[in-house]
This record gives C-alpha cells, sequence and structure tokens, in this order.
C-alpha cells in the first residue's frame, strides 16, 4: 500500500468525463476573465463598472468576446465551445461566486445541525412506553439478546423497531404529517379511502344452491375430567338430566367426588405463527359525513365465495368430530358497511347478506345463524359504532336474541339489563384512517348492559390452565379500549357459570366481535367457555369433551369467515 | 439496515460521519468505512456477511492471480484466473437468486422433481457481484492496477452507499479515490443535499405513490386482487403510478448512495439522468440507470461482439443483452419478459424508428417511449403472469371492466396533487430555477437559501413520515 501512496497522482490517469471536460472549460473561461478584469471594489446596489477593453473603448454589450486572435482561446486538452448564452450565465455567476461558499458552509451546517441535534436528542431523551391508544397495542421493547435471536435477524429488527417506536410525541408528530400529507389531494363525493382499497369482482349466489336447514336437537353430554388444581370441580353425570342422551360414546369415567383431578394428558397445545389481526384484513376504510358529527368510518368487505365455502367445510368437520350430541352453529356478523355504505358506493363492494347466505349452502348439519335481516331492521338504532370496526352492544343483543331463538334456550330481555355508559369512545377507526380528526371530534358513547342474574366468571390462560376469579366487565376500560369492557381480552378463556340450570354449556369460538355477544347469553345457557381462536393453545376435541360442551357457536365477523388465514387458525385448533 | 429508516439516518449516519472526521490519516478514515461497512450489512444479514467477505477474499486471490498472469506476459493464465473468478461471482449470484427459478421450472417442463430450494437471497448480492465482476474483467484488460491490499479491496466491495441498493460502481470509478481523496466544503454541502433529496424523493412521493398503486391493483401479497376488475384508466392510470413510484424509490435510493458517497469523498458516477424527459427508448436507456446498461455493454455486449460482426449477429446480441438485463432484475419471468420487450423495442428503434422519429416532432418520440416505457413497467410489477395477463386485459377493458370507476376517480382524486408534483420533479427543474435564478443577484442568493430551508424541510417532513414504520416498502429485496 505504502508504494501506491508514494506513487505520485499524475502518473494515474485523470478520470475524464463529462463533468471534468466542463470544469476544464470554466478553468480557462476563470483564466480568461483574470486577464481581461480586475475586479473592482463596489459598494453595495451600484452595478460593476466594467474597465475598458485593449482598444480603449467600453466593453461591449454582447456577452461573446469578439474574435480576435488574443481572444481566441488557448488551444490545449478539453477545450469545448461554450455557447454565448452560457458564458454570459457564468460571467454572471462568477460575480457570486464569492458567496457560494459562505451558502455552503450554511448548508452544511444546518444539515449537520439536524442530523446530529436530533440523533443526539433521539439518544438521550426519555423513551416512552407501554399502550399507543390509537393504534391499540403495545410499543415495542427492547429486544433481550440472544445468539439465536441474533442470527436470525431479529435482535437487530427489534431494536430498530424499538426505536421507532418508543420516539417521545410519536403519536402527535405522525398525526401532524399526515395533516400534511392530506394535502395530496382532495376528496370528492363525500367519501374518502384510507389503506389499501381493492375491488373484488361482485359474485352473485346462484339460485339453484339449496339452503341446508339444520334444526338444532337439545343434547346434553357427558364431561369426562376437569383439569383445574382447585377444589372446585364440576360434574355432571348423565343421570341428572333426562331426555335422549343415548352414550355419547365415551367411556371414561365421570367423577362424581370433590378433590384434585387429572389434567387431560390428551390436550395438545400448538403453537401459532403470528397472524393477520382483524385490522390488517380490514385495511380497507371508507369514510363518510366527514366535518359532520355523523362522521362514519366503515371497514371495506371483499369476500370470495370459494373461501366462504371453505370455511362452511372446516365447520363442516367439527361437526363430524362432535357428532349428533352436540349442535354446531355459525353466526357470521356482518360489519357497519353493509348497512351504511354511502349511495355513490352501493352495489360495489361483495353483497354481505349473499356471503353469509354462502356460508349456509355449504354447511351440513351446522345451523347457520343469519342474523343479517334483524340487524337491518334495526338499522336506525345504534347498532354500529362510527369509530370502531366493531359492532355496538346493542347490536349484538340483537344477533344473541336471533341466536338463542334458533338454540331454543331461554333469553333475557334487554329491559332486564343495567345499562351503563362510557363517553368519549373513539375506536380503531382512529388509528386505521391515520388519525383523522373528525372521529375524535365526534366520538362514540360505549353502551354497556349488565345482566341480572347471578353469574361467575373465571379466566383460564390459553393453555386451559391456571384460572382466576374476575369479572365479566372490565368497567375501568376507556378510551381506544372500550370495546374490552366486556371480557377485558381475546388471550385467556373464560368460563362463565350461571344459574341458569338447563344443563347446557356453550362453547364460543370466536374473534373479538364474538366478546359482545357473551353477556346476553349470561340468561341462556348454564355455562359459557369463551374461547378465541387466535390465541388458545388447547385442542379443541378434547376441550369440548373434558367440559361437556352440548352447544358450539361459531361466532366471528364475516371478515374472518373469508380470510385464509383465520380459517386455518380454526381448523389448525380443532385436533 | 435500510437507508429509508429513522435509525440509519439519525444514529447510524451521524456516528459515521462524526468518527470518520474525527479520522486524520486516509487509512484511519478507511477503516472507518470498513468497519461501518461491515456492521451495515451485518445489521440485515448476520449470517451472510460472512459470505461477503469470503467472497470478497476469492475474488481479491483472483485479481492478483490476474495481476501476477499479466506480469509474467502469460495471457493463457490470465484468461484462467478469470474465468474462475467469473464462474465464482456468476456462481454465487445463480446459486442465491436463481436456484429456486431453475429448479422450478425445470419440473414444470421436465418430469423430474427436483427439490426447490428456498434460499433467502442475501441483500444486494446483484450489486456486488457485478462489481467484483468489473473487477476482475478490468484486471485482466488491464484496466486498473491490482489491488494489493485485501482491506482496501473489501472496503470497494462492501462500502455501504452502494452495497445494498446501488449504483453499480465500477473499481476503475474510485480506484484512485481510495488512496486520495477529500472532502472540501462544496463535497460536504453538495453530498448532504444529494441524500436529503434522496430521502425525500423515497419517504415523501415514492412510499406515498405505493398506496396509489396498491389502490389501484392490490397489494403483492394478496396476489394483486384488485387487477381483474380495475378499469381502463385505472389500470394506465396505475401503471403511470407504478412508472413515477419506481422512479423516484431507485433514484431517491441512488441519490442517498451519491451523497453519501460524495460526503465521504468519492464521485460515483450519475444513475439516473431525468429518464422521463426521453424521447425514445434508446434514449430512455441512456438515462435510466445508467451504471446497469453501461455494465451489459462493457461486459457484456462488447465481448460478444458488439456491432462488429454484422448485422444479425449484432441483433442477437442485443437480445441476449436486454434479455439478461431484464433478468437480473428478478428470478421470475416477467422480468426476462421485461428485457426482452425493450431488447424488441430497442432493436427496432435501431433498424428504423429511430429515423423516422428524427423526423417527426419531438413531441411524438416523447409520447410514444413515454407510452411504451409505462407499459413495461406495468410488466415490471406484476410478477404474477396471471396478474399481468389482467392487467392487459383490464387496459383494454376486455375484462369486463368499465373505462372508469368512482374507486380509481377518487384515489386520483386524492392524489391529485401528489402525482402532479411527482411528474414536475421528475423533470429538470433544479436546472431550471438556476437559469432563471442567475438572471439578477438578489434571485440568485433568494433561490440558494430557499435552497437551504427547502433542504431542512425536506428532512424534517420525512423524518415524520418514517414514524409511521408499517408503510416504508423495500423493492430491493429482490436483489
Amino acid at each position: 500500500m505504502s508504494d501506491q501512496i508514494k506513487r505520485n497522482s499524475r502518473n494515474t490517469p485523470r478520470r475524464r468525463n463529462f463533468q471534468s471536460d466542463v470544469q476544464d472549460c470554466l478553468n480557462i473561461l476563470d483564466r480568461h476573465h483574470e486577464e481581461m478584469h480586475v475586479p473592482e471594489k463596489r459598494s453595495a446596489g451600484r452595478p460593476a463598472r466594467k474597465p475598458l477593453n485593449r482598444n480603449g473603448q467600453p466593453p461591449r454589450r454582447k456577452t461573446a468576446a469578439p474574435e480576435r486572435p488574443e481572444n481566441r482561446r488557448p488551444a490545449g486538452r478539453n477545450v469545448c465551445r461554450v455557447s454565448a448564452e452560457v458564458s454570459g450565465m457564468k460571467r454572471k455567476k462568477q460575480q457570486y461566486r464569492k458567496y457560494n461558499k459562505v451558502f455552503q458552509a450554511v448548508n452544511a451546517s444546518v444539515c449537520a445541525l439536524l442530523l446530529f441535534g436530533i440523533g443526539l436528542f433521539l439518544l438521550i431523551a426519555k423513551r416512552q412506553h407501554g399502550f399507543i391508544d390509537s393504534e391499540n397495542r403495545n410499543r415495542a421493547e427492547f429486544p433481550s439478546f440472544s445468539v439465536g435471536s441474533y442470527f436470525s435477524g431479529d435482535y437487530t429488527d427489534g431494536i430498530v423497531r424499538y426505536y421507532t417506536d418508543t420516539i417521545p410525541g410519536r403519536e402527535k408528530m405522525r398525526s401532524a404529517a399526515n395533516r400534511i400529507t392530506a394535502h395530496f389531494g382532495f376528496q370528492k363525493d363525500d367519501v374518502s379511502f384510507y389503506g389499501n382499497t381493492v375491488q373484488l369482482e361482485k359474485e352473485t349466489l346462484s339460485e339453484d344452491d339449496s339452503a341446508v336447514t339444520s334444526k338444532v336437537t337439545v343434547y346434553i353430554a357427558t364431561r369426562t375430567t376437569t383439569t383445574t388444581t382447585d377444589t372446585e370441580t364440576t360434574s355432571v353425570s348423565s343421570e341428572d338430566q333426562s331426555s335422549e342422551s343415548s352414550g355419547s360414546g365415551t367411556s371414561s369415567t365421570t367423577s362424581a367426588t370433590t378433590g384434585e383431578t387429572t389434567t387431560t394428558t390428551a390436550m395438545t397445545t400448538k403453537v401459532r405463527t403470528q397472524m393477520a389481526d382483524e385490522g390488517e384484513i380490514l385495511n380497507n376504510i371508507i369514510v363518510s359525513g366527514r366535518g359532520t358529527p355523523n362522521v362514519r368510518a366503515m371497514p371495506m368487505f371483499g369476500g370470495r365465495f370459494d373461501i366462504g365455502k371453505r370455511y362452511a367445510e372446516v365447520l363442516n368437520k367439527y361437526k363430524e368430530m362432535v357428532g349428533p350430541t352436540v349442535n354446531v352453529y355459525n353466526l357470521s356478523a356482518p360489519l357497519s358497511s353493509a348497512f351504511y355504505m354511502p349511495s355513490n358506493l352501493a352495489n360495489k363492494f361483495s353483497d354481505q347478506h349473499d356471503c353469509i347466505k354462502n356460508i349456509g349452502n355449504n354447511l351440513k348439519d351446522v345451523i347457520n345463524v343469519d342474523v343479517f335481516d334483524t340487524l337491518e331492521s334495526h338499522k336506525d338504532e345504534y347498532i354500529y359504532y362510527r369509530t370502531d370496526h366493531h359492532w355496538s352492544t346493542l347490536g349484538a343483543y340483537y344477533a344473541a336474541q336471533k341466536f338463542a331463538e334458533e338454540a331454543a334456550v331461554p333469553f333475557a330481555d334487554l329491559s332486564t339489563y343495567e345499562k351503563k355508559q362510557t363517553d368519549n369512545f373513539c375506536g380503531t377507526m382512529y388509528g386505521y384512517t391515520k388519525y383523522l380528526e373528525d372521529l375524535k371530534t365526534y366520538p362514540d358513547t360505549y353502551y354497556y348492559y349488565k345482566p341480572s342474574n347471578q353469574y361467575s366468571v373465571r379466566y383460564f390462560n390459553d393453555s386451559f390452565q391456571k384460572p382466576q376469579e374476575s369479572t365479566l366487565f372490565f368497567e375501568w376500560a376507556k378510551g381506544v379500549n372500550c370495546y374490552s369492557t366486556v371480557l377485558g381480552g381475546d388471550k385467556n378463556i373464560a368460563e362463565i357459570t350461571t344459574d341458569v340450570g338447563n344443563g347446557r354449556t356453550l362453547v364460543i369460538i370466536k374473534n373479538s366481535y364474538g366478546n359482545a355477544l357473551v353477556p346476553y347469553f349470561v340468561g341462556s345457557f348454564e355455562k359459557i367457555y369463551v374461547v378465541d381462536f387466535r390465541y388458545v393453545k388447547v385442542g379443541m376435541k378434547d376441550f369440548f369433551k373434558q367440559i361437556g360442551a352440548t352447544d358450539v357457536l361459531f361466532g366471528m365477523a364475516i371478515s374472518s369467515c373469508y380470510t385464509n388465514q383465520h380459517i386455518n387458525a380454526i381448523e389448525e385448533i380443532m385436533k | 439496515m435500510v437507508f429509508a429508516d429513522l435509525f440509519f439516518i439519525y444514529l447510524f449516519m451521524p456516528l459515521c460521519l462524526l468518527i470518520y472526521f474525527l479520522s486524520g490519516s486516509i487509512k484511519a478514515r478507511n477503516t472507518v468505512l470498513l468497519v461501518f461497512s461491515l456492521i451495515f450489512y451485518a445489521w440485515g444479514e448476520p449470517v451472510w456477511v460472512l459470505m461477503l467477505i469470503a467472497y470478497s477474499f476469492l475474488n481479491f486471490k483472483t485479481g492478483m492471480l490476474i495481476g501476477r498472469a499479466r506480469k509474467k506476459h502469460s495471457p493463457r493464465a490470465a484468461k484462467r484466473a478469470l474465468m474462475l473468478a467469473v464462474i465464482v461471482d456468476i456462481g454465487v449470484l445463480g446459486i442465491f437468486k436463481y436456484s429456486g427459478f431453475f429448479a422450478e421450472n425445470l419440473n414444470a417442463l421436465l418430469p423430474v422433481s427436483i427439490p426447490v430450494p428456498r434460499i433467502r437471497l442475501p441483500i444486494g448480492i446483484s450489486f456486488y457481484t457485478f462489481q467484483t465482476l468489473s473487477y476482475s474483467i478490468d484486471c485482466y484488460r488491464g484496466k486498473v492496477k491490482v489491488q494489493r491490499d485485501f482491506g482496501k479491496f473489501l472496503l470497494y466491495v462492501s462500502m455501504f452507499p452502494q452495497l445494498v441498493a446501488g449504483p453499480i460502481v465500477r473499481y476503475s470509478t474510485i480506484s484512485s479515490e481510495i488512496d486520495r481523496r477529500n472532502t472540501s466544503l462544496k463535497d460536504l454541502s453538495d453530498g448532504f443535499t444529494r441524500i436529503i433529496c434522496g430521502i425525500g424523493k423515497k419517504v415523501i412521493i415514492a412510499n406515498s405513490l405505493s398506496t396509489v398503486v396498491n389502490g389501484c391493483f392490490g397489494t403483492r401479497e394478496s396476489g394483486y386482487a384488485g387487477v381483474g376488475n380495475v378499469s381502463a384508466l385505472g389500470a394506465f392510470f396505475g401503471a403511470a403510478s407504478v412508472a413515477l413510484w419506481y422512479y423516484f424509490d431507485f433514484s431517491g435510493y441512488s441519490d442517498i448512495a451519491i451523497g453519501l458517497g460524495r460526503v465521504f469523498g468519492f464521485h460515483f458516477d450519475e444513475n439516473f439522468k431525468y429518464p422521463y424527459l426521453c424521447d425514445s427508448i434508446t434514449d430512455f436507456w441512456r438515462r435510466w440507470h445508467i451504471s446497469l446498461s453501461s455494465w451489459f455493454r462493457d461486459y457484456v455486449y462488447i465481448p460478444l461482439g458488439g456491432n462488429r460482426k454484422g448485422l444479425a449477429r449484432q441483433c442477437l446480441n442485443i437480445m441476449i443483452v436486454w434479455a439478461l438485463t431484464g433478468f437480473w432484475h428478478g428470478a421470475s419471468w416477467n422480468f426476462m419478459l421485461w428485457g426482452i420487450y425493450f431488447g424488441v423495442m430497442l432493436l427496432i428503434e435501431k433498424l428504423f424508428l429511430l429515423e423516422k422519429l428524427k423526423k417527426l416532432p419531438k413531441a411524438v418520440g416523447h409520447i410514444y417511449a413515454l407510452f411504451m416505457v409505462i407499459i413495461g413497467w406495468g410488466i415490471f410489477h406484476f410478477d404474477n403472469l396471471h396478474a399481468l395477463g389482467l392487467f392487459f386485459r383490464a387496459l383494454v377493458c376486455a375484462n369486463g371492466n368499465p373505462v372508469s370507476s368512482v374507486i380509481t376517480r377518487s384515489i386520483l382524486f386524492s392524489n391529485i396533487f401528489l402525482i402532479a408534483a411527482a411528474v414536475l420533479l421528475s423533470l429538470p427543474v433544479r436546472q431550471w430555477i438556476r437559469k432563471f435564478a442567475v438572471k439578477n443577484e438578489k434571485s440568485y442568493y433568494v433561490a440558494k437559501s430557499m435552497g437551504i430551508v427547502v433542504n431542512a424541510a425536506i428532512l424534517i417532513l420525512s423524518s415524520m413520515m418514517l414514524l409511521n414504520n408499517t408503510n416504508n416498502p423495500f423493492l430491493y429485496f429482490r436483489f
């Protein structure tokens, strides 16, 4: 290396390109000017007076130098013909060039100041932690180091994500940035789209598909063992309830005594990979009524019939698995865009009612609870939120009422519930629309209805272990979390024991739409188990047997029924 | 690590600059750059960084072999060493990038069932393999002196400004600057300006245009679910947005690379020269991704014979070169199709169209070229042949789709200023302002000052937009 440094730079050929040629021309012009003129000092405002030329005459107005032998540019390397206009431009530029360095210095300083200043601030500033209200998620934490996580790239990804997520003032700045980028265009037709808007082909339901009607049969199954280490056990033997239960096929004994029982080892735990959350499916948002108190943000829905058919087939497999002694139901909840679509967009998206019927047409022995017409008849009531992607507790009430009819269980009227409310509910749409301020200005009100009969609630973890007593309503929830007032969250398995002595045990396999249904079943079933297919880690086959399920309800938003990833998850937890 | 990210802009880059400029000698500065470049690459590829080092070492050694053979005036030994280098370089690229593609296609064509390797592509492999190839071939041709210091060679290969996203910098461009360079005030100021412009192009314009494109056609993950129903105008408008998106994304990254190089004292060649000013496809390729097309010209077209072996051979050479150029962009049939598409266009132009265009007004050539280029971007964008077919049918309303629809109108209007700005900025606005500003002193100073203010504004706005970590598409995952 030392001999290369020693070598004179003149020996290595200078790289020639367009830039170097122009620079050479400028250098020649520079020298030419210096020979011709001596710049005189001048006071501000007075234009420079050019000195007389060789012939004692004032310089000509024309910017091109006259073609005289003395003026001909020296021959040599890299001479290019510069046009008159360009040379004039260059001449003017020569006059300002003395300040170029100043501008460069200022520019470099400003940029360096910003880079280093903000960089330093971000390094030493106290980072934010915890929950982001408007995005309904927790901020990233600094990842813990492990050789595995480093080599998989997760560690470095985690650091970058942490760095960006925990910046103080992040949400305010994001919202400010979005206010600026909102000026990228203007809204037409009072409708704006957010997220990845895409139009799917509108399929029509064929008239030939006959609806397979299923009737509910009231069975009470036997329970096998219980899993808790608590002292409380529930054991029901088939003799207590009469009616037709003819041997469920299980040969294991029912334990009628108290005391510890063993956990069934047949419970298989499953580890699930990252799954698309509802927010990612509901990525297409339509907003109508901006600037008015009726502003409404709605998730769009696009569903392909073949995917709905696949969903129905998974439910059919469940029915086959549980056999004739357990009733299986499907309740696909429509999204708000089914009822509140602005007129200029009517018929542009998949028809949600047809999609529900499509599922029904492909179900076999599973009861399809079609709540569409029920909800439509109440659509002037507050059945969907405007700032959140969920249905309201009132909308869930009407859907639950329809379900109770089909399931032939008692149902408590709304008047028997205690009505409570939480104000200022600005839901998930605020984040999905990238902080549309109208939604914050005109938020929803969260009403919830507490049943009047006696019940107790326990929450198990997602492997159905470690139960803890708790409540059904988390009344301190506020802000974007209001919807989680019922059940608190989705990650636990909830068990509700009521004073309804009809021996029916309901399992709801759900996504977040199903949460709102649960309070209304407190007056209908003796026991309710709430399972979120996205998070549960036990296999449903043994779970149903263990708890003695008599009714299994798949209650979720219709978007999940038409999303492959969620259908896969429902199928996976079956074993 | 990616350039358009707060972590890079505010932590990695300032730290690197600080330590670089605190270092006195060139040797120290080179070491600093090398260390930071390896950290940069290892950040995203903790495993493949080792392969990068080993691969560089192999090329370093073959370079020395070539040098030794040339000194001994034995061309055959030199050629053997070159062949070795070429086999290693192309082999590495082929295995990592194309093995899955070949296996899949062999399985489809022949009655065999080869297991399809699913190797995740190490980032930047297409760039650094081409760079080392250029070094080896230039050594063989005697155009550059063999680099005898492995540290400096590794610096050339792994330098973080151009490692991940180009431009393809030839060794001959910077060989002297590795040993002697200085950062003047002008370099610093222009470099920073360039970097900030690149960031702005990528974050403010390109990222926003990507949502417009996804609105028309659907995302890649969804299999372009919307292309079957997009209206005809929407399809064309979407393709035009793709054209603008890719220009601002690629040229933005090139700007950051060139700016960073400038700050460190390196002078890379320009990679984009206002491509949408082109008035023919030939002109377009003199303005778009110049480092790539010139690489193929110097290292494939000319060795194949160029235009020195008759017209028929020239046409064949052109088609081979363009098929390979397309294929370089990704292991998928649509990329090769894209390359062949342009190869055919270039052939037609060379044979007779260019002369015809010269006789017509310039606007005709301009419109024709833009039209063909936009269609070409459609081919480039859809890496799923079924979706590509639907795209073409949508253009002519053969999908039963309307000419115009409310959704695409809505997307257009809610982004219309952005698109207008993008079109404007794809023209040489800077030069126009300069020409206008030089008219008198005051406007000159005002323009210069506004330039500084605009720099700061772009940086701040881009940083705010980067807070949203979910919309930052990285187009180079295929490279």
